[in-house]
């Protein structure tokens, strides 16, 4: 039934609309033309004429009922009758505002909690990354036994392996980080990406301006760079008249060839400031062990990721085999692109949008119980419908249509709140979600909205259609009063179940939400191992270009030291290889003589970092036993260490371990034996909460015995704001090295509060959901107890004519509130313990099924619930008993 | 009358030339000698069903008599549903009559 169908029969169906008159007219005009040639048959035949028409009329057997019949055939009926239920729902709603206006509210909340995290969903997860084809991409990493890292990367030459056996892989690019320093008025260092050729059209990117890479420019001495849209745009100026212009890096020349467009950031690549080719030396070829690039390939149409990664276990595994002493222990992995770059936001956005799908059905039962008492009241009027000849699925109708209006409205004020509040949404939501910025109210969005409205309307429409429609006519009729008749309790049982399942919501939501406030509180509690407060961290980089040794370095970290601590307002200064709360980490494997005494040992990992003197006293890291290290601890005398608690515990039982022999020196093939002079108090990393167990073994080594040196953290304590100092420290690392970047100022205040950012708005978030549907809960037992009461009026009023005293009747209905108060709680606990697993990643100290969360929210929403009954049950109380039994 | 070969018979009637609903009343009467009986009334229900299918359409026309009457004939989508229906009818009635002329076998 396809088009030519409706070239016939959508002008009919028009006219059965909108020209009704016209067709009932010629509807008429048709059956009488039929009656008057009957007649005029049966005259013919010698009938007298009024025989004859009565006759023709029979034989019609009714002519209005037939008229019906045909009009039926017209399957317009229904929208005329929607058309008219609508005007008579939207009359009767006005005619209750405040009815009204609770219900759309109520709905609005629901709805719009919903909105708001799928329109986070949607752009951050739903939408496709903006590359070609972007389901066909891999990103391809590789995993070691010895190391706690899930994404490191390849080496050259098993790329190369992997390119020539690899049936499933279309194509695959390399790209690495590789940071430059840009020559501008102030030495600048930036992030960027050294890329194989393929690598934007692997990716379906073009430039804006100028070109990408060609052959050309991956020969070695080739100077071709790619500006970074933002790069361009702040540093540049948008000028396109920058292509062949030369610009400084790392010293020297390089020409821009060509400007990329602006892209969501995504924490990919495609981000950097820079693109340069990556020109691999012959040495980097051929080194097995360097397991430094990144890989993204493009799946062969049509094959699956799976299938992928089962060649790539074949291939690791041959590869494995042949290079035993390099690529044992190592394995590749194919993951989406998608998911690569995606999958950390999935676990809190499905947590944010489960919790919004709850207060949604909270506000849903809420409305359920505001259109049952209703239609309780309007009994009446529907019984009378039902006598003059409506259908019970009339009938039905009528409800749903008006509990479709009040979410349509509750709807429409819920989309355009999300319009409103997208912007403080995207300020609210845990800042290391990729494409926050991209945020926005679209058509998905408002397609969404609509189908959760009518899901809403229909959720909300089904236990008030049902129950208030089913009329005993003459019953209904004959009764008059408000009091609670024997009919109403499959009504009651229905609304106080109602009551038992929003108790139960709001329960989850409470528990949801207590845990995570928890796990917040034992994350702000946590002792850090230092004093976090008036420490300012400056990262200072040493590239070959500048520093082609280790020497210099060190003697440019000495001077900068001395110049930083014989600054006014500077307390104590330290350097280190990374810092705690840094972003990154250092690992390094070790040894102890009874580890080495072993016959078959492995080597030891370990937190490690190397110091500059005075960096635990800078930091305010206790030192528990021995010494910090000296500006005699340099490269030539022997190796000296200081372990925290926690290594000298694990493998030496006691911290009692000043002399005791130690090493993380095996170049030579031999353990580089070394002391240990001191034991540190144990601190807390940046991703400290990723860690379920304690602390990890930690290694210091003197900063100036160091082997090789990439660049150092600054850490200096002021006396006063931290901040203030940066300028004047600035000002003083250019005094002795103009050519110096210095990058990532922060105090380590701004770097816990970073970090602590995505619990904070998780808590923030589910707190809001909580308090919503806790709200709404208390809403929904008031209401109910306040009805139950009103039904009750009478009999209460009997209870206390026979002698029932006043409080005898207070006990009574919070008793009542307080049973199904209590129903809901141990629904709600139960689906709880089942539900909470979900979230136990996102939590830090506390288990998800922690007993004091469970106690606190039970008795929270016993205390909540009591106090919503408390109204009602002193209105009952203040019954009185005359007025009571004359209620009637 | 077997369900469904209603429908059938009024466009195979509709099919020979357009007419009015009472002439399709008179036409089915005097082709099938009155064993088909169809009442008055369930004829213009059905014409109005099959109108609003898009299988016959309706015009209206002043007959020899100067009368104005509701003329149907058939659509072009009409004529295809028609030989459809036939084929079926044809496949059903030759199946009947098959199971109906089966004779006992001797033994």
């Amino acid at each position: 039934m396809r088009p030519e169908h409706w070239v016939y029969t959508i002008p009919l169906r028009l006219r059965s609309l909108f020209r009704r008159k016209q067709a009932d007219q010629e509807l008429d005009d048709e059956m009488s033309d039929h009656v008057e040639l009957r007649t005029e048959e049966y005259v013919s035949k010698g009938l007298a004429v009024e025989e004859a028409r009565r006759r023709a009329l029979l034989e019609i057997g009714g002519v209005e009922k037939r008229k019906e019949e045909c009009r039926d055939t017209r399957h317009v009926t229904w929208i005329r009758d929607l058309a008219r239920d609508l005007r008579y729902g939207v009359r009767m709603l006005r005619k209750s505002p405040s009815f009204t206006a609770v219900a759309v509210l109520t709905l609005a909340l629901g709805i719009g909690a919903n909105t708001a995290i799928f329109s986070v969903v949607n752009s951050v997860l739903l939408q496709s990354l903006p590359f070609s084809h972007p389901s066909e991409l891999l990103d391809i990493s590789a995993r070691s036994t010895y190391f706690d890292f899930t994404n490191l990367g390849l080496s050259l030459p098993d790329i190369a392996d992997l390119q020539q056996s690899s049936q499933s892989l279309a194509a695959l690019a390399v790209y690495q980080d590789s940071p430059k320093e840009l020559a501008l008025d102030k030495p600048q260092r930036l992030e960027a990406t050294a890329v194989s050729k393929d690598f934007f059209l692997l990716l379906g990117l073009r430039s804006i301006h100028g070109r990408t890479f060609t052959s050309e420019d991956m020969q070695p001495g080739s100077h071709s760079v790619i500006l970074g849209y933002s790069l361009w745009r702040d540093t540049f100026g948008a000028d396109a008249t920058i292509l062949g212009r030369s610009i400084t890096l790392d010293g020297q020349p390089h020409t821009v060839i060509g400007v990329m467009p602006a892209e969501p950031a995504l924490g990919f690549a495609t981000d950097s400031k820079l693109f340069i080719p990556l020109i691999p030396t012959e040495d980097q070829l051929a080194e097995r062990g360097n397991h430094a690039y990144s890989v993204v390939a493009r799946l062969r149409p049509h094959t699956s990721a799976a299938r992928a990664q089962s060649e790539l276990d074949t291939i690791s595994a041959r590869l494995a085999s042949a290079y035993p002493d390099v690529d044992q222990g190592w394995s590749i992995h194919a993951t989406p692109l998608k998911q690569y770059l995606l999958g950390d936001a999935r676990t809190p956005l499905a947590t944010l949008l489960c919790a919004a799908g709850f207060v949604l059905m909270i506000a849903c039962a809420n409305v359920s119980n505001l259109f049952l008492a209703r239609g309780w009241a309007r009994r009446r009027e529907f019984t009378i419908r039902a006598a003059m000849g409506a259908s019970r699925s009339v009938l039905i109708r009528q409800v749903a249509v008006e509990s479709l209006v009040v979410a349509v409205a509750g709807g429409a004020f819920a989309f355009a709140f999300a319009m409103l509040t997208v912007q403080t949404l995207r300020s609210t939501l845990p800042p290391e979600i990729p494409r926050l910025q991209e945020i926005r109210i679209d058509s998905y969005v408002a397609w969404f909205t609509v189908g959760t409205s009518l899901l809403a309307a229909l959720v909300s429409a089904v236990a008030p259609a049902l129950l208030s429609t089913d009329g005993d006519l003459s019953f209904a009729i004959r009764e008059t009063s408000t009091s609670a008749p024997a009919r109403g309790s499959g009504h009651n049982f229905l609304r106080q179940l109602l009551v038992v399942g929003e108790v139960a919501l709001a329960c989850i939501l409470l528990i949801g939400a207590t845990l995570a406030l928890r796990s917040f509180g034992q994350i702000l509690r946590l002792d850090l191992g230092f004093q976090p407060e008036h420490l300012l961290t400056l990262r200072l980089d040493f590239p070959n270009f500048r520093f082609a040794s280790t020497e210099p370095a060190i003697v440019f970290v000495r001077q900068v030291l001395e110049s930083t601590r014989a600054t006014p307002g500077v307390t104590a200064a330290s350097a280190g290889l990374v810092f705690p709360m840094a972003d990154e980490v250092g690992e390094t494997t070790f040894e102890t003589e009874a580890i080495a005494a072993e016959p078959k040992h492995a080597q030891q990992s370990a937190l490690g970092n190397r110091v500059a003197p005075d960096f635990f006293r800078t930091l305010g890291i206790p030192l528990l036993a021995g010494r910090d290290f000296t500006d005699a601890d340099i490269k030539g005398n022997s190796p000296v260490f200081v372990v925290n608690a926690t290594l000298a515990k694990k493998y030496f039982g006691s911290t009692d371990v000043i002399g005791k022999r130690f090493s993380t020196d095996f170049s030579l093939g031999h353990p580089v034996w070394g002391q240990i002079v001191g034991v540190a108090g144990n601190v807390r990393e940046a991703n400290h909460f990723d860690l379920q167990d304690d602390f990890k073994p930690q290694i210091y080594a003197p900063f100036y015995q160091t082997p090789r040196i990439f660049g150092v953290y600054l850490v200096v304590r002021s006396a006063g704001d931290p901040s203030a100092l940066a300028p004047a420290l600035e000002e003083r690392i250019w005094s002795i090295d103009k050519n110096q970047p210095v990058t990532a100022v922060a105090t380590l205040d701004q770097r816990i509060a970073e970090v602590n950012a995505s619990p904070r708005s998780q808590t923030f978030l589910l707190g809001i959901f909580a308090a919503l549907g806790l709200l709404l809960a208390l809403i929904g037992v008031y209401g109910v107890m306040s009805y139950l009461v009103g039904l009750q009026t009478r009999e209460i009023g009997i209870r206390m004519a026979l002698g029932a005293d006043r409080g005898g009747i207070l006990h009574l209905v919070i008793v009542h509130g307080l049973k199904l108060t209590l129903c809901g709680i141990f629904a709600g606990i139960v689906i709880g313990l089942a539900l909470t697993r979900f979230m136990s990643s996102l939590l830090f100290g506390v288990s998800a099924t922690d007993p004091l969360t469970y106690v606190t929210v039970a008795l929270l929403l016993l205390v909540v619930a009591t106090a919503a009954c408390w109204i009602p049950a002193r209105r009952a109380a203040r019954v009185d008993p005359m007025v009571a039994l004359r209620y009637e | 009358m077997v369900q469904g070969t209603l429908d059938m018979l009024l466009l195979k009637i509709l099919a020979l030339e357009p007419m009015n609903g009472f002439a399709v009343s008179q036409r089915l009467k005097q082709v099938s000698g009155d064993v088909l009986q169809m009442s008055d009334g369930s004829l213009y229900p059905a014409l109005h069903k099959l109108e609003q299918e898009g299988w016959i359409t309706a015009e209206w026309m002043t007959s020899a008599k100067g009368r104005r009457a509701k003329y149907y004939s058939l659509t072009r989508l009409g004529r295809r549903q028609l030989e459809k229906e036939t084929d079926n009818w044809g496949r059903l009635s030759d199946a009947i009559s098959r199971v109906v002329k089966l004779k006992l076998k001797e033994t």
